[in-house]
């Protein structure tokens, strides 16, 4: 669930540092690994259900290994945006959001995979800041980037700028003022799915807190009505956007916003791979894909 | 509209088309925005269906988060107009508390998330990132929305069945999801659950199926695998390797028969956990137990 954001935003992050993706063929591998390995993990959801303790600690190295093509997307961004020159644009601050987020969610991620560890953790609050860490602030959070790169070619028109940017900055604090807590209440003994905490002795101490969670998440709730707002305003009256208001290079930016029926007049014929941004040796800073490189120029071998 | 018919036009290979009308002259609204098999107009109904959702999801968690602040305080404003499964007189019940974070958790997943990143983006920009007029199917492509559709038609519904929602979790482990007694002695909510998710399986199988022969066979000529943008990538692998399979994982399975499913709760401490409002927490090992 969570590949196809990180493909959404391997693409995102390379328009707005004007670099090509660090590692290509890394991050192709990667996704192919993660893929794979997602096959062989589903066990690390029932440590506690009394499965045995041998084929509990195949699936927590099952689990760990699959952190080894997560971090290596994770440098690949790094090192796609390290020493760029950033455009802080919304779909960036939500792609950069992702990458940050995904990592926090990712690190407790590692620890819980361990049986020892998840055997204290499981059907605690915890898990439940994990999983929103990794699919509110990753799967979501990419999406939110997506709408925004490509809103422009879907419907024709940008989405207002300030109102991206207030609807990133609050959703952005308000996730973190929500969901960072519910670390604390896990580990605090709150558990998982429970109606009532304040039935239990050890948790009224900790009401407070739930309760401080739950105004963020109606804050977080709330921000997503400017979202709304600027989707709906911005179809009709957005800043009219032409083919390529990025400067990208992928194909989808060479036909009309929105395309046409059967979207390409003539097939293109590419030359080159998609990420070609700052080629040296070039006067303007991108290379479409269906465009020959002029003489000279030193591009990323694909 | 641009009205060019390039031969990248599913149709216009077709014996039928050179006389019949060519798509994107003058399509009615129902053609062109319902029942439209273009890859573009699929993945825009995917968009603003999974936005739906999303609001479906989110008034679901506010309502979780409220509950949690204020537990034993009547909703204000909306209290009233909640069904009996889910709280009286305002006052959210453990069982319709149950159901709030089950489905919360089934919607997001199941029909925000993937459907939004998968069916939304994947649609949209698959032949426009390596060059095609259109998937490779259209016409399962559109069955593939529609059945996604009819899934969360689904699951919606099973808010207003007797009995209620599925309260087992989005994981619906077996012990919880079989027995009738943790499903207010009703299994139609949990029957409901499972079908709505086979179907929204099928849906992804459709739509894994259409994807990955696409990218195989409709890149433009120069696409070369290493030259794909990663989102491409990123979208057929999962796709071909977790999501068609795990769709048909057993936990669903039991649920599918339900003679099996109406014996009472063996052990009573089960029914008291489930009296206080924790059902799915009644047998685990929680940090509680440190103290």
């Amino acid at each position: 669930m969570i590949l196809p954001a990180m493909g959404l935003v391997s693409e995102i992050l390379p328009v707005f540092a004007r670099k090509p993706i660090f590692g290509y063929k890394a991050m192709v591998w990667a996704m192919v690994a993660i893929g794979f390995l997602g096959f062989i993990v589903w066990g690390h959801h029932m440590f506690v259900s009394g499965m045995n303790l041998t084929l509990g600690a195949a699936f927590s190295v099952s689990t760990m290994i699959i952190a080894v093509p997560s971090a290596i997307k994770t440098f690949n961004w790094m090192g796609t945006v390290w020493r760029g020159s950033i455009e802080f644009t919304t779909p960036m601050l939500f792609a950069l959001a992702f990458v940050s987020m995904f990592v926090i969610g990712g690190l407790s991620g590692i620890f819980m995979a361990s049986t020892p560890v998840d055997l204290f953790v499981h059907n605690s609050y915890f898990i439940v800041a994990h999983i929103h860490y990794v699919l509110f602030g990753g799967s979501l959070f990419g999406a939110f980037a997506a709408i925004y790169f490509w809103y422009p070619k879907m419907f024709g028109r940008m989405m207002n700028e300030t109102l991206g940017k207030i609807h990133f900055f609050a959703t952005f604090i308000f996730f973190n003022l929500t969901f960072f807590p519910m670390h604390n209440l896990g580990l605090g003994g709150m558990m998982r799915r429970i109606a009532d905490p304040t039935v239990y002795e050890h948790l009224r101490a900790l009401q407070p807190i739930n309760i401080f969670v739950s105004w963020a998440s109606f804050g977080m709730g709330l921000a997503t009505f400017i979202f709304i707002w600027n989707f709906i305003w911005s179809l009709r009256h957005g800043k009219p956007a032409g083919k390529n208001p990025w400067n990208a290079t992928t194909l989808e930016w060479t036909v009309p916003s929105p395309p046409g029926h059967g979207n390409f007049d003539v097939t293109p014929t590419v030359y080159n791979g998609p990420y070609e941004y700052s080629v040296p040796g070039m006067q303007k800073d991108y290379l479409p894909q269906n465009e020959k490189a002029p003489e000279g120029a030193r591009l990323e071998v694909h | 509209m641009s009205t060019s018919a390039t031969t990248f036009v599913p149709d216009a290979g077709h014996p039928a088309a050179g006389h019949e009308h060519h798509h994107g002259h003058e399509q009615s609204f129902f053609f062109k925005y319902i029942w439209s098999v273009d890859h573009k107009m699929i993945g825009l109904q995917y968009l603003w269906t999974s936005f739906f959702f999303l609001f479906i999801g989110g008034l679901l968690a506010m309502g979780i988060r409220y509950q949690l602040a204020y537990p034993g305080v009547p909703v204000p404003l909306i209290g009233s107009l909640l069904p009996s499964t889910i709280a009286s007189d305002g006052i959210i019940l453990p069982g319709g508390y149950n159901m709030f974070f089950t489905m919360h958790a089934t919607v997001m997943v199941f029909l925000v998330v993937m459907p939004l990143l998968i069916g939304g983006f994947g649609n949209y920009l698959i032949p426009l990132k390596i060059g095609a007029g259109d998937m490779a199917f259209p016409t399962l492509n559109a069955m593939s929305y529609w059945l996604y559709v009819l899934s969360g038609i689904i699951i919606i519904a099973s808010f207003f069945v007797d009995g209620g929602a599925a309260q087992s979790g989005w994981t619906a482990y077996a012990p919880l999801s079989s027995t009738a007694a943790y499903n207010n002695n009703t299994q139609i909510g949990q029957s409901l659950w499972c079908v709505g998710l086979f179907v929204n399986g099928l849906s992804s199988i459709a739509g894994a199926t259409n994807y990955i022969t696409t990218i195989i066979n409709m890149r433009a000529p120069g696409m070369t695998m290493f030259r794909l943008p990663l989102s491409v990538w990123a979208s057929s692998s999962p796709r071909g390797s977790s999501s068609s399979p795990c769709r048909c994982s057993p936990p669903r399975r039991p649920c599918f028969s339900p003679t099996s499913t109406s014996a009472p709760p063996s052990s009573p401490r089960r029914a008291d956990s489930r009296s206080s409002g924790s059902t799915c927490s009644g047998s685990s090992v929680t940090p509680r137990s440190t103290s």
